[in-house]
């Protein structure tokens, strides 16, 4: 019994000196190894697991194949990203109502899903350089001869209810009918047959649909400022987010992402990813 | 609570607009189910076997596939064949062909109502073939049927919310498109509940009405007393 007392007395206090030890060093410690220490960045290089949060349910950026697997244009730069850092990818479904909560707590490491910056986003989450230009043009029928807004006059634009799509044309001045549709697939089907004149929508969206049906394409406005969408990562982590950019940069420069681009939307990107102000 | 309320007030002329496109339909749907409905029911009981078949294929093919399939053939399918319509004809054709397949056995099933003995008191009395139709037959399977076919009349009305489906701005359409910008989902839903209530029970009373000034003795649909004990005193 003695001995055993005085074997934790002896226990305790080793612990108690180590703790002190431990708690100087960190404080004796630079600040800028202890922020790569705690970086994702570093994490994710320990546990050999990449996380990505992305909307699976998005085609063509994200989606389930036939097999059930997670494919798609967001999916390929994130393969990509995981190889460069030698570690395997999780991809996690999300959708864009919980992409910010999953950052905030940590669940996924990053999220692609065709991400708009915006300030009020960025006052939640922080973004990246930007991965992919958005704006809206009008999906159309290759016979139909409408080359941008203004051969509109006195046609029908399909859009899906709720949205406010139809409004920009109506704003130039251009008087228009508007057919308000359930869904964008419902909206897609009347132009295909006919039904309408144009559908106006994200432009990205746009190529992937008349990627699928060559009777459609996709006129050169652009409807609205463009968006240059991108990543989104946890607040307060500038060594992961540095990492990310560089990786953006690099694939940029490599010509990688414009080629995954184009393997997935049939066209190369129609705006430039460097703006031109 | 009462603002929102009022927001979709002034929602209104929509409402009336959408109403008005809704009746419309109904009105017209109908016209082009009665006599494709008269004209299944006459074949079906026809005496040549291809006019029997044509009739009971129309009346089984449609009876037996949902009202939403046959509009997106219409509006969605058709264009494939060159045949291009504006939603509201769609609706109309489809609506009509569908409510007169359902029209034609109600038809049918007052024809065959009417005892056989009247037809053959009427060929005795020298009224030819067609004329015993016209006179004797129709006249007594309308009242028997007339009750039913209002009844048709009414789910028709309500079928019409379907046609927001290919974007018609009809009071279902309306409605959808309003909460989505209003996002008032309790209100909106609940003016378009009593837009339709309004309107059904408009079309009920003229049909009442009719019921009462067309047929000899005149057809009550309902049979309206305040206490139902006052009836059985009045009959004792």
């Amino acid at each position: 019994m003695k001995l055993v007392k005085t074997s934790a007395k002896i226990a305790c206090g080793f612990a108690v000196v180590g703790l002190l030890a431990i708690a100087g060093c960190t404080k004796n410690a630079p600040t800028g190894q202890d922020a790569s220490a705690s970086s994702t960045l570093h994490k994710v290089l320990q546990r050999g697991t990449l996380r990505v949060g992305d909307c699976l349910s998005f085609a063509p950026f994200g989606f389930m194949d036939q097999n059930g697997k997670p494919d798609g244009y967001d999916v390929d730069l994130a393969k990509e990203l995981a190889k460069e850092m030698g570690v395997k990818l999780e991809m996690v479904d999300t959708t864009s109502a919980n992409r910010i909560p999953n950052l905030q707590t940590s669940k996924v490491d990053v999220v692609f899903c065709n991400f708009t910056r915006n300030l009020e986003r960025a006052k939640e989450i922080e973004f990246t350089a930007p991965y992919v230009v958005a704006s809206e043009a009008m999906l159309v029928r290759k016979e139909s001869g409408i080359h941008s807004a203004k051969d509109m006059a006195n046609r029908t634009i399909a859009t899906v209810k709720g949205s406010t799509n139809g409004d920009e044309v109506r704003s130039m001045g251009i008087p228009v009918k508007i057919q308000e549709y359930d869904s964008s697939q419902a909206a897609i089907l009347a132009v295909k047959q006919g039904q309408a004149d144009a559908m106006i929508e994200d432009t990205n969206f746009l190529a992937y649909q008349a990627k699928l049906d060559p009777s459609l394409t996709v006129t050169d406005d652009a409807l609205v400022p463009l968006e240059y969408n991108a990543f989104g990562v946890k607040q307060g982590d500038q060594v992961w987010l540095n990492y990310l950019n560089l990786y953006l940069f690099n694939i940029n420069a490599s010509g990688l992402n414009k080629q995954l681009y184009h393997k997935w939307f049939g066209i190369d990107p129609k705006f430039p990813l460097n703006p031109q102000f | 609570m009462s603002y929102q309320w009022l927001t979709l007030w002034g929602y209104l002329p929509d409402f009336i607009r959408a109403g008005w496109l809704t009746l419309q339909i109904t009105l017209l749907a109908f016209c082009l189910a009665l006599a494709l409905g008269l004209v299944a029911a006459l074949a079906s009981a026809a005496r040549t076997r291809v006019l029997r078949l044509a009739a009971s294929c129309y009346i089984e093919l449609i009876r037996n596939t949902p009202i939403l399939l046959q509009i997106f053939i219409v509006f969605f399918g058709l264009p494939s064949l060159g045949l291009h319509m504006s939603a509201y004809t769609a609706g109309v054709i489809a609506f009509g062909v569908n409510v007169g397949a359902y029209l034609a056995e109600v038809f049918r099933a007052g024809i065959q109502s009417v005892p056989k003995g009247q037809r053959e008191a009427a060929s005795i009395l020298g009224l030819e073939r067609s004329q015993v139709f016209v006179s004797v037959v129709l006249p007594q399977a309308a009242r028997a049927v007339y009750p039913a076919i209002v009844n048709n009349l009414i789910q028709l009305l309500l079928g019409t919310s379907l046609l927001s489906g290919i974007a018609l701005p009809e009071l279902t359409g309306t409605a959808t498109v309003i909460n989505s910008r209003t996002l008032l989902y309790l209100q909106t839903f609940t003016f378009t509940l009593i837009s339709y209530l309004i309107l059904s029970n408009a079309l009920s009373w003229i049909a009442e009405q009719i019921g009462k000034r067309s047929f000899h003795p005149p057809l009550v649909l309902k049979q309206r007393s305040r206490n139902p004990l006052a009836r059985r005193s009045s009959r004792a």
